[in-house]
């Protein structure tokens, strides 16, 4: 396999600090990364971003210059308005998101902090940064759009549960794989952080309550509103429909789905547009992420762009925020030479990788359904928000079951007049029926499926790997292993029966319970959230983690990561909204260490 | 009479009295009938007559008994459903089969919530409900009635 420091080749002139001179061909777009860049030479970037680049280069100025580097003063206050002659002009701005093709192949720049990746937690730590003395480099893959050369760099081979296509489950442009999220939230459980003895690998290194205080900015992040997510707020409602079940053995979990779906890219894209200090490099692939000779600094990442065109950031700090699966992959290509990645000293990099499973089995037949829509029509709308009624069993329940953390909801499922005119039909009808000779008829029987969404259990054998095939810059793809243990299965079949109880128990119908875990052939029918988390696990113990509770990455002084990867568990939840609140969280501690 | 009185009774006129509370409803314009006109209206035997009818309920009973061979009795599943504790939960003041299908009814509830649950054919049903199925099966094929 190659390695990525041979991959491509050298990065011309960084050693000497010198430029490539641009190809006349190569003008860049009149609108341009560049005058941000470059301070004062604001106005004649509009002439040509990377010849100014050059004469900046050349005054050798900023505090990294005696280094041989190239500090880019990212916080002159260079105005933003110009016209074609240099002159500035109203209403015409210039943009602080540019390509890379606007940089000069070999240029070294150097920033407070770099952050890799603009999806979700990128674009949320950087907005954290806006406005601060910390001149900030965000940095992206993709474009503006979807590309298939840029997202053939996400292709892999699933080698373990059958998967999705790993270039399918994800997006590489700007605003990441929010440009194709279904918008659905729910915050994280307290349970989700604590230890569980039946559950190995469980428990986070941070409390609660520390995570909660980011929820409310992050649910504005998200333009999911104020509200909060708890039953006690909702149930109140009028019109919330009311909880059936059994309090003392279920619980709910009313999601939400804000409306419009907030493509971070789109809705975000303004902001960083109008910084004056953080800036986004656009179709800027980091190849590796490379270390001083203690091997306990990142110096600088290596970039390059799809015509070759190869640069350092160097940066005092740097978040990876690439997603569950490529924050792994770039980890693991990184470090130096002979190392196995950076903070892979105990091979943990990549494993411990989960996903969402959700799992539609069973026939449930109920007596009225018009009388329990939370069950029968869990999709409704109060207080201006889209909203799913979901159940699932109360901690104490899990507990007791030793099962995982989950969630529930019905289907509708294909109903026919056999099925209503069949025993199980007319039986769910019967006691109801002598209890109540008024309900007779009126609602008959209709047909349901139970979709769980299960908590997959931390596992070390669950993980991603670098395969042996390499990608258009050389780097090796990534592969996954996606792999369940026994409390997965366990956990559906614990739902099934717990429901299928219930619904007796209340008179609100029977299930007919098919699943069948003894094969694992129901691993391969399951859906996925294409929720990537683990990989890059928080722990306290580098023997079991990748970062620490700070989301550094251990034993290194200046390397972050954020998003999903970080998880220690994962929930049953989707990871949008808690993986930004952590994002937050991070951008907070980064911020504070810059500032000191 | 009461369910005690039933029991203490020929087993076969308490089957014809659980089937005809339990399995009427299967029929819904019968239940109809039947509710309405317990006191004067349908006899056991016709109430039966169309429980006896219905083979789909009839293989639910049968899937039952596939499961449990040694219930393939009518004496057996009486006692059995007695056992649920109908006349313990509620007396009968007057006798009616409608007082015996409530109670049924809240035997299988009492079921469900202490786990005495069976598994026909993948439906977790109670295991006083799925008996019920059981005897209408029994009483098709030996036409007790």
């Amino acid at each position: 396999m190659r390695s990525p420091s041979q991959a491509g080749p050298e990065v011309a002139g960084a050693a000497t600090g010198g430029f490539a001179g641009p190809s006349p061909s190569r003008r860049p777009p009149t609108t341009c990364l560049l005058p941000r860049l470059i301070g004062e030479a604001k106005f004649e970037v509009l002439d040509g971003g990377h010849r100014l680049a050059s004469r900046l280069a050349k005054r050798n100025c900023g505090p990294f210059a005696a280094r041989g580097d190239r500090r880019i003063d990212a916080s002159a206050d260079i105005g933003g308005h110009a016209s074609s002659d240099g002159s500035p002009k109203a209403g015409m701005r210039v943009s602080m998101i540019g390509e890379i093709a606007e940089v000069e192949d070999g240029q070294t720049l150097r920033f407070g902090l770099c952050i890799i990746g603009a999806g979700a937690a990128g674009i949320a730590i950087a907005r954290e940064f806006i406005g601060t003395k910390v001149d900030v480099i965000l940095l992206e893959s993709g474009g503006f759009e979807l590309e298939e050369k840029v997202q053939d760099l996400y292709a892999g081979e699933s080698i373990g549960i059958d998967y999705e296509h790993l270039d399918a489950v994800r997006l590489r442009y700007f605003g990441g794989t929010t440009n194709h999220w279904g918008g659905q939230s729910f915050n994280l459980d307290s349970l989700d952080f604590e230890e569980r003895t039946w559950v190995p690998d469980s428990g986070w290194p941070i409390a609660y309550s520390e995570f909660v205080r980011y929820l409310p900015r992050a649910q504005q992040l998200c333009r999911l509103g104020d509200a909060p997510f708890s039953w006690e707020y909702w149930s109140v409602r009028p019109d919330v429909p009311q909880f059936p079940l059994d309090q003392a053995r279920f619980e709910t979990a009313v999601h939400r789905f804000p409306n419009p779906i907030p493509r971070f890219g789109e809705i975000y894209r303004e902001d960083i547009n109008r910084a004056q200090n953080v800036r986004c490099l656009l179709h800027a692939n980091v190849l590796r992420l490379s270390t001083d000779a203690s091997r306990r600094t990142v110096t600088h990442a290596e970039v390059a762009s799809f015509q070759d065109r190869r640069i350092r950031i160097a940066a005092d700090k740097f978040i990876l925020a690439t997603g569950g699966i490529e924050n792994c992959r770039l980890l693991l290509v990184s470090g130096e030479q002979g190392d196995s990645g950076l903070g892979n000293q105990h091979d943990v990099v990549g494993r411990y990788f989960m996903e969402h499973a959700s799992y539609d089995s069973g026939e449930i037949t109920l007596v009225d359904p018009a009388s329990v829509p939370f069950l029968s029509s869990p999709y409704f709308e109060s207080a201006g928000y889209s909203l799913r009624a979901e159940f699932k069993l109360r901690r104490e329940a899990q507990a007791e079951e030793q099962a995982l953390n989950h969630s529930a909801f019905l289907l509708p499922a294909q109903r026919s007049e056999e099925h209503d005119r069949g025993p199980i039909g007319q039986l769910v009808h019967l006691w109801n029926r002598l209890e109540n000779r008024f309900v007779r008829f009126l609602y008959p029987p209709d047909t349901f499926t139970l979709r769980v969404r299960v908590e997959q259990a931390p596992n070390p054998e669950s993980r991603v790997l670098l395969a042996a095939e390499t990608d258009r810059f050389g780097l090796p793809r990534a592969n996954l292993m996606l792999k369940f243990g026994d409390l997965e299965a366990r956990t559906i079949e614990i739902l099934q029966e717990q429901f299928a109880r219930e619904l007796g128990r209340a008179g609100l119908g029977r299930m007919r319970i098919t699943f069948e875990p003894a094969d694992d052939q129901w691993q391969n029918n399951v859906g996925w959230g294409y929720h990537h988390c683990g990989g890059t696990r928080m722990h306290a113990d580098p023997k079991f983690g990748v970062v620490n509770a700070n989301g550094r990455v251990h034993g290194l002084s200046n390397l972050y990561v954020a998003g999903s990867s970080i998880f220690p568990t994962a929930g049953y939840t989707n990871p949008t909204l808690n993986l930004i609140a952590l994002a937050l969280r991070l951008a907070g501690h980064v911020r504070e260490e810059l500032d000191t | 009479m009461t369910a005690r009185s039933f029991r203490n009774g020929s087993r076969r006129a308490f089957a014809q009295a659980l089937l005809a509370a339990a399995a009427v409803p299967f029929v819904p314009k019968a239940q109809d009938v039947f509710l309405t006109n317990v006191e004067g209206g349908l006899s056991l035997a016709e109430a039966i007559s169309d429980i006896v009818r219905d083979l789909e309920v009839s293989q639910v009973g049968k899937a039952y008994l596939v499961v449990q061979p040694d219930e393939s009795s009518v004496e057996r599943l009486i006692s059995e459903i007695e056992r649920a504790g109908l006349d313990e939960r509620r007396g009968f003041d007057q006798p009616s089969t409608h007082d015996l299908g409530l109670a049924l009814a809240n035997a299988v509830r009492h079921d469900f919530q202490c786990g005495r649950i069976v598994n026909v054919q993948g439906w977790r049903l109670s295991q006083t409900e799925a008996r019920v199925c059981a005897l209408a099966h029994l009483v098709r094929t030996t036409q007790i009635v």
